[in-house]
């Protein structure tokens, strides 16, 4: 049985929180009143969830990898090379696995358009489109939408990215709240990329984010709205949408279970991580 | 009222789809009087449900005395010597967009046909579509504030069989056809500052080839601009598309206080988020090229000239999308941002 502890209260631990279904192999122990640090070095949890922002979601991280944990990540969970390297070396000294999770690659629309277009019926990828839109805020989508749409990407099209444009702003209040970021990969495949918290909340599901992702082979075009997910709910004063992610997030706790298991797919996540990381450091560069 | 005389160079596609149409929509206002087209069949088709003349050579169009306006209808790379030549002959222009390959034929004709006093009219048939009339009134009315953050994408379905962009086409011919960026962006980028309202500062493209037919013209772009104001736009501009894909045109717009979207995946032409809730003021064409748009546009040349008042829209707001898209293809071709002041 794997213990999994959760730390944070992001979307993640919301959706696996409030799932109340049987996990299979994996038994969840929640205590949110803990600091993180003291879950993070539990031994008697085999696994956590880290959805915690920043620095200290960095520093979760690295303590359970030193403690041998299997960890679940956001898409992102070095911001440099270095971070990079110590998320390393605590893994192998740790005996922990690092399980880096785009809830955009783990959702079930996105999976299986991943799986339309590496279907030889979909022809050559000929150009992708991603928008990721969220309700206005703070913060910089380079950090915080970005990494979604890069996870997407380097699932989609194993090339690299020689040539990164960027033209972004704080259109709405925000630090950096719209990007739309132009990258054409070796093989000659465009990929464009709207990221905006843009969404007022006169839109018919305030709260939600959404996304749009067209893929255009040449034999086949693949649209992907996987905005549905939610439960919406409609008051006198207004109407909100609490997003329910229970696929990707059951998604990722299967990956948890092949790393028990030992299965060397989760092997690569260093190598994926990697590529994630060398994307966005070329965005965060060419953005300026 | 008598009918205005008016005379038709270029009987191919677009004449057929939008301008031999809209001719007949206007046939109490408007009279084809005469035809010409390199093609002397497809002047002669043209021509003949009018009883109209008909040529090979457009100078015979123009020598007419009963002809007060012509539509030029002809690929872009033949428009500075024809509009040039029409404004010469005293003849108010309606031409086809792009309005010309580069910022000095642009010049070279807008300057002949205020020299000459007649009106020239750049055929940005989206500004016509009740859709994109409705939405550019809204802004204007305030009622989503100040323009942020557009995006507008054309995603076209390729041919079957592929005609454009092969090699028998116009289109597709690497010496004569701009390709994607002048036939199909010049939309876009003229919808992005019109909407925006802001003139643009700088432009980011990639391009592309995609379509295997394609001998090496450009049949895809993606492009984005950044405004003075402070606007962003997009857009990502496909021929490419296999015939089930559902939709042609994807218009966000997002300003301080509220959001449009006119998006043909949501089949239904507008829908307006504003502090006050959601609006769906009416279900527009699905199809911008349509009818009414072009019978629009045809109706405010023949309207500007009765009352010999300004176009709503002047020559120079149709050079302003044209040194956009030059400088999204300069971009593309360079890897680099281009800045608007490059191309003076």
């Amino acid at each position: 049985m794997i213990s999994l502890g959760i730390i944070g209260d992001g979307l993640h631990a919301q959706a696996l929180r409030g799932h109340g279904a049987p996990l299979g192999s994996i038994r969840l122990v929640d205590t949110p009143d803990r600091f993180w640090r003291d879950i993070a070095e539990d031994t008697t949890l085999t696994a956590v969830l880290v959805d915690l922002p920043g620095e200290a979601g960095f520093a979760a991280i690295l303590a359970a990898l030193k403690s041998g944990k299997t960890v679940i990540s956001g898409p992102a969970p070095a911001r440099t090379i270095d971070d990079l390297a110590r998320l390393r070396t605590a893994t192998i000294r740790g005996s922990g696995t690092l399980l880096p999770c785009a809830e955009l690659t783990h959702g079930e629309a996105a999976r299986r358009g991943l799986a339309a277009i590496a279907d030889p019926a979909f022809g050559k990828l000929t150009s992708l489109y991603i928008a990721i839109r969220q309700p206005r805020g703070p913060g910089d989508v380079l950090e915080d939408l970005a990494p979604e749409a890069v996870a997407f990407i380097n699932a989609a099209i194993p090339d690299d990215f020689p040539s990164v444009r960027v033209n972004a702003g704080a259109l709405f209040g925000g630090e950096r709240d719209s990007a739309v970021i132009l990258l054409r990969s070796e093989n000659d495949v465009v990929v464009t990329i709207e990221l905006a918290k843009c969404l007022p909340a006169s839109l018919p599901a305030p709260g939600l984010g959404e996304v749009e992702i067209d893929a255009i082979g040449t034999q086949q075009a693949i649209r992907i709205t996987p905005n549905d997910s939610a439960v919406r709910i409609h008051r006198d004063d207004g109407s909100d949408a609490r997003p329910w992610l229970d696929a990707a997030v059951l998604a990722m706790l299967r990956n948890v279970e092949r790393a028990a298991s030992g299965l060397p797919e989760v092997a690569g996540w260093l190598r994926r991580a990697a590529r994630n990381r060398a994307v966005l450091a070329a965005i965060r560069a060419a953005a300026g | 009222m008598d009918r205005m005389g008016i005379g038709l160079i270029g009987c191919g596609g677009i004449a057929r789809s939008a301008h031999l149409p809209a001719i007949a929509a206007l046939r109490e206002h408007v009279d084809l009087r005469a035809t010409a087209d390199v093609d002397a069949h497809a002047a002669e088709v043209a021509a003949a449900p009018w009883g109209a003349a008909h040529s090979t050579d457009h100078r015979t169009v123009l020598a007419r005395p009963d002809i007060a306006a012509v539509i030029v209808a002809t690929p872009e790379y033949l428009h500075a010597e024809q509009v040039s030549a029409a404004a010469a002959a005293g003849k108010h222009v309606l031409c086809e967009k792009p309005l010309a390959r580069t910022l000095a034929e642009a010049d070279r004709m807008i300057d002949a046909c205020a020299a000459a006093g007649v009106h020239l009219l750049i055929g940005h048939s989206r500004r016509f579509t009740r859709r994109y009339m409705e939405i550019r009134a809204a802004i204007e009315r305030g009622e989503i504030g100040e323009v942020r953050l557009l995006r507008e994408n054309e995603r076209r379905s390729r041919g079957r069989p592929q005609i454009w962009w092969s090699p028998a086409h116009w289109t597709g011919n690497p010496q004569i056809s701009g390709g994607a960026p002048m036939i199909n962006a010049i939309h876009e980028t003229d919808l992005l500052r019109w909407f925006s309202g802001q003139e643009a500062e700088s432009v980011q493209a990639e391009i592309n080839v995609t379509i295997a037919e394609n001998p090496g013209v450009i049949d895809f772009i993606s492009l984005t601009v950044r405004f003075k104001g402070g606007a962003i736009g997009s857009a990502e501009v496909l021929n490419n598309t296999p015939l089930g894909y559902p939709a042609f045109h994807q218009l966000d717009i997002y300003g301080t206080s509220g959001a449009i979207r006119a998006r043909d995946h949501d089949l239904t032409g507008l829908a307006r988020f504003t502090d006050a809730g959601t609006e769906y003021p009416a279900q527009y064409e699905m199809l911008l090229h349509n009818l009414p748009a072009y019978a629009r546009e045809l109706a405010e040349l023949v309207d500007a000239i009765r009352q010999d008042r300004p176009l709503v829209m002047p020559p120079s707001e149709a050079r302003a999308a044209l040194a956009i898209t030059l400088a999204a293809i300069r971009s593309a071709h360079e890897g680099r941002a281009i800045e608007m002041g490059e191309l003076a």
